[in-house]
């Protein structure tokens, strides 16, 4: 864990290992809230059902939207909500559960 | 979902799906509640904790299983976050559990001994102590308590910072202490102490459902505080007259809500805010009475600097400068004359804002029947104007009485968990004690010596070295023996390449970093300290709204990690009184002789009033069983007696472990949601119906300052801006986020966001490799035409949690004179073509 003003200096202190994948390995369950504006619902309900892992549970006309999200081996729970909150019509989406499930 | 009895995961769906809908105020989904009563007994502990990422202070209920944390969910009985939990929620399960956790102290060796360019090799904590110690008295010998210091964070526990104030401020008798929030919040204390007089919003996130309209000065919420901005955005959302103005130097997340987007040069948010001022004034739209009543008027000093070395030219032809912070009285007609100058014509004219917008803007402070709330971060408080920003920001406020009351509110937001709790409350600033005092004041000292039992005269008047001059002074040899806690300075510090990596490498110096993970900081350092992490210890923070939560030790910290509290105080048994306190001030309480540090500040009948037993038997107490008294507790008490009875006052500390925060003053039981008005603020008296009692005329005050320019700006040399800040996925500098391993591959890698133009008038395209460079440094990123952060010309973004890009090797070390705050969003590069093939 050496690290020298050369190494500094070039940028190269990336710790390998935080590419390393979690330990466990397990499935994770999480839901999440989304705000949309009333008149984007429907847009915005087409492109999260689009995203494999992500389910509607429950849709206000206001412009809310339930949805669980699974990970399974898949696409992981933290990308799916980051790729979720960046989608042209949400304007929120905000985590309520998570879970680790050990099965 | 089958039909049949559901499976063990169909009911982990439907539950979460529930507490959603309930967090929503939605009908719950078909099927959870027949489900919710078939629930199977729990083998999961649920208990309460605020989150350790940003300032607002989420309540979260964290379930442990086999002493790990498995699971999260929002608090529903939170009224700050209802139920709900952003993004970097997801990762509280995760961040305690990276590979490369530390779980020994770590010290660089060679041959079996310290050697500055040996390896680092693992060792026990009394050889880390035994060799931290030998050098901290060494540089105590050499230069005096001046020799020693300590960066500290807004991510401490109350208690931690409290510990760490004292061991330096009393018990080394060095003010060389000094919190990463310094970077964060310093300008906007300064904002407060200079406009009110005492610190922290006076208003509170209900404020949010009493706006009519909500003004952002830079802030980007809808990243950097989501669930604020979904407060902000149910508000927008369900009532329609409700209008959103979004300002900053270049097109973010939060432009999606906007009524009013408006993009504009860095550094000219002060010529627009005296424009509005103006606007206020020219239309007759001053609130005279509250004006006469409750205000008075000062002309700030002007050419004040931008906080550089005495020696840089810019510094050196400052006016201002040793006289920063002055000001003298003037009256209103003299303050309209001041502001008159800065019409919509002239702003447009600096700013590039179109008139049309500018008086929009305008129209939402000026009219008389729209409440409006404002809301600033980093955009105000990383600027070398910071300090004004945020006086000119309040002046607007105080101009219209549109302040103090449900939905006008001036709301200052803050970035860390306990930048308010602890790193502002505390005083663990190089020139603050507790309760908003200050070291260079008699009065204050003599009220904390008294507090903790110490002679008169050991609290040194002098402030101490703050953040920027810390890293000065480590390169310049004058600061030898310093300790870095909770924070990642190499990484967030301005300048790295000039100033604090020679620093941290001098050979006269030697450098602890506290820390649960390999942060480049740490890598740079002499002796890593493992640290015990957020659950793994009992803790307590404030957040932006003078919430104050506590929380259980839930999990057992792994190998031999301990938390900065325990760190803090086994260290200062290490130390005896006559070892660092003079022979004059020994002499005026001899009965301190033969006493370590350790029993003089935390073994004085009050730190150790409360026995092991008053803690809670269902939950783990490390620092409490290894010390054999309630340690928190006592910290808490002792340190809560400077601020009771002067409008500071904290609850008793059991409270803290029942409710779900409570916000200061907390008098007769009762929180306080807004200050300063009669009826809501135990501290204004019947018939005074407002009073801004930090100042000791009642009034607050309205600053005339005026538009100067930054440090560096653009130049044919150094064409664009570079702005630095944050990305959703990321928290700071990364090291927790960073550790997991999905978010990582969310966004690897930091990039340059830039305009499509000025990528194509560079022959520069989407993805090349480029070199991003100041008269400082350089760094090596990619170029981004797209996503997420659309820029105008001219203007480069780079976020600065990636190590691998260090862009603070880039950025200057300005800092605001008056609240010593580096800014980081403006200084001026130039953009290369890496290994030009084409």
């Amino acid at each position: 864990m050496t690290r020298d003003r050369r190494q500094f200096i070039r940028g190269r202190w990336i710790p390998q290992t935080a590419k390393l994948p979690s330990p466990g390995g397990t499935a994770e369950i999480a839901s999440i809230l989304v705000q949309t504006r009333p008149e984007r619902l429907a847009a915005a309900e087409a492109a999260i059902d689009a995203i494999a892992g992500a389910e509607i549970f429950g849709r206000d006309a206001r412009g809310k939207l339930v949805v669980v999200l699974e990970a399974v081996g898949s696409e992981p729970i933290g990308e799916m909500l980051t790729r979720i909150s960046l989608l042209p019509d949400v304007i929120t989406a905000t985590l309520v559960y998570h879970a680790i499930d050990a099965g | 979902m089958n039909k049949g009895r559901p499976n063990r995961r169909d009911f982990l769906k439907l539950e979460a799906a529930a507490m959603a809908a309930v967090a929503g105020g939605m009908a719950t989904p078909a099927g959870a509640q027949n489900l919710m009563a078939e629930r199977p007994t729990s083998v999961l502990a649920w208990d309460k904790a605020p989150c350790r990422f940003c300032g607002t202070g989420c309540s979260v209920m964290v379930a442990t299983k086999d002493g790990r944390v498995v699971a999260t969910h929002g608090d529903i009985k939170s009224e700050v976050n209802r139920g709900l939990n952003c993004v970097k929620g997801y990762f509280l399960s995760k961040i305690m559990y990276g590979h490369d956790r530390l779980t020994q102290p770590l010290l660089r060796k060679n041959g079996g001994k310290f050697d500055k360019n040996g390896e680092f090799t693992p060792v026990g904590w009394d050889e880390a102590f035994d060799v931290m110690a030998e050098k901290f008295k060494a540089a105590l010998r050499k230069q005096g308590p001046s020799g020693v210091g300590m960066f500290g964070s807004g991510q401490w526990t109350i208690w931690e910072g409290y510990a760490a104030a004292k061991l330096f401020k009393a018990g080394f008798r060095s003010n060389n202490i000094d919190p990463n929030a310094r970077h964060c919040m310093a300008s906007a204390v300064a904002g407060f102490m200079r406009t009110f007089g005492i610190d922290e919003p006076m208003g509170c996130y209900d404020d949010m459902e009493a706006a009519d309209a909500f003004v952002l000065w830079g802030a980007n919420m809808a990243e950097m505080h989501p669930i604020l901005w979904t407060r902000v955005a149910d508000r927008r959302l369900s009532a329609p007259h409700v209008r959103v103005a979004v300002l900053s130097t270049f097109e973010q997340r939060s432009f999606d809500l906007a009524d009013l987007a408006i993009v504009f040069t860095p550094q000219t948010d002060l010529a627009i805010l005296n424009a509005i001022a103006n606007h206020i004034i020219k239309t007759g739209r001053v609130n005279r009475e509250f004006v006469d009543r409750h205000t008075t008027f000062k002309r700030g000093q002007t050419d004040i600097g931008y906080g550089l070395r005495p020696e840089h030219p810019l510094q050196a032809k400052a006016t201002g400068a040793a006289k920063a912070n002055d000001a003298t009285d003037m009256t209103f007609e003299q303050f309209a004359q001041f502001v008159s100058e800065y019409t919509f014509e002239k702003a447009s004219a600096l700013s590039g804002v179109p008139v049309n917008q500018l008086q929009a803007l305008a129209e939402i402070y000026a009219d008389p029947k729209v409440k409006v709330m404002s809301f600033w971060t980093m955009g105000f408080n990383q600027h070398t104007r910071g300090v004004w920003c945020n006086n000119l920001v309040y002046n607007l406020h105080l101009l219209t009485g549109k302040i103090a009351e449900p939905g006008n509110s001036p709301f200052s937001l803050t970035g860390q968990p306990s930048a308010c709790g602890t790193a502002r409350e505390v005083g663990t600033f190089s020139h603050r004690l507790p309760a908003d005092m200050l070291v260079a004041n008699k009065a204050h000292r003599d009220i904390a010596e008294r507090i903790w039992k110490l002679p008169e005269g050991t609290i040194p008047a002098q402030p101490g070295y703050h953040a920027v001059l810390q890293s000065r002074m480590l390169k310049d040899g004058k600061l030898n023996a310093y300790w870095i806690q909770v924070n990642n300075n190499l990484q967030a510090g301005a300048n790295a390449n000039e100033e604090t990596y020679p620093g941290y490498r001098n050979p006269e110096n030697f450098i602890v970093v506290s820390d649960a993970y390999p942060t480049v900081t740490a890598l740079a350092a002499d002796l890593i300290l493992p640290a015990a992490m957020w659950v793994e210890k009992e803790g307590a923070y404030g957040n932006a709204e003078r919430r104050t939560q506590f929380w259980h030790q839930l999990v057992e910290a792994p190998g031999e990690s301990r938390s900065d509290l325990w760190q803090l105080m086994e260290f200062s048994k290490r130390f005896k009184i006559e070892e660092v306190w003079p022979e004059d001030l020994l002499a005026k309480q001899p009965e301190y002789r033969g006493k370590t540090l350790y029993e003089v500040l935390y073994r004085n009948g009050q730190v150790d009033k409360f026995p092991l037993s008053d803690a809670d038997p269902n939950h783990a107490n490390q620092e409490a069983k290894h010390f054999g008294f309630y340690v928190q507790k006592g910290l808490f008490e002792e340190y809560a007696s400077f601020g009771r009875g002067h409008g500071h006052d904290l609850a008793p500390f059991d409270a803290y472990h029942e409710a779900r925060g409570l916000r200061w003053p907390v008098v007769n039981g009762k929180e306080t949601r807004w200050r300063f008005r009669e009826g809501l603020d135990p501290y204004v008296k019947p018939s005074e119906g407002l009073k801004f009692y930090g100042n000791p005329d009642g009034k607050a005050r309205i600053f005339a300052l005026p538009y100067e320019p930054a440090a560096e700006a653009p130049d044919a040399t150094y064409p664009f801006w570079l702005v630095t800040g944050r990305v959703l996925e990321h928290w700071h500098s990364g090291s927790m986020t960073r550790r997991v391993p999905e978010l990582y591959r969310a966004f690897p890698e930091a990039v340059c966001f830039m305009h499509p133009d000025d990528a194509q008038a560079l022959k520069l395209r989407r993805g090349d490799e480029i070199k991003v460079e100041s008269r400082r440094g350089y760094i090596r990123t990619r170029v981004e035409t797209r996503g997420r952060n659309k820029m105008p010309r001219g203007v480069v973004f780079v976020p600065w949690f990636d190590e691998g890009q260090l862009i603070n090797r880039v950025t200057l070390d300005a800092t605001d004179p008056i609240s010593l705050q580096t800014d980081f969003k403006k200084c001026a590069v130039r953009l290369a073509l890496v290994g030009d093939a084409r």
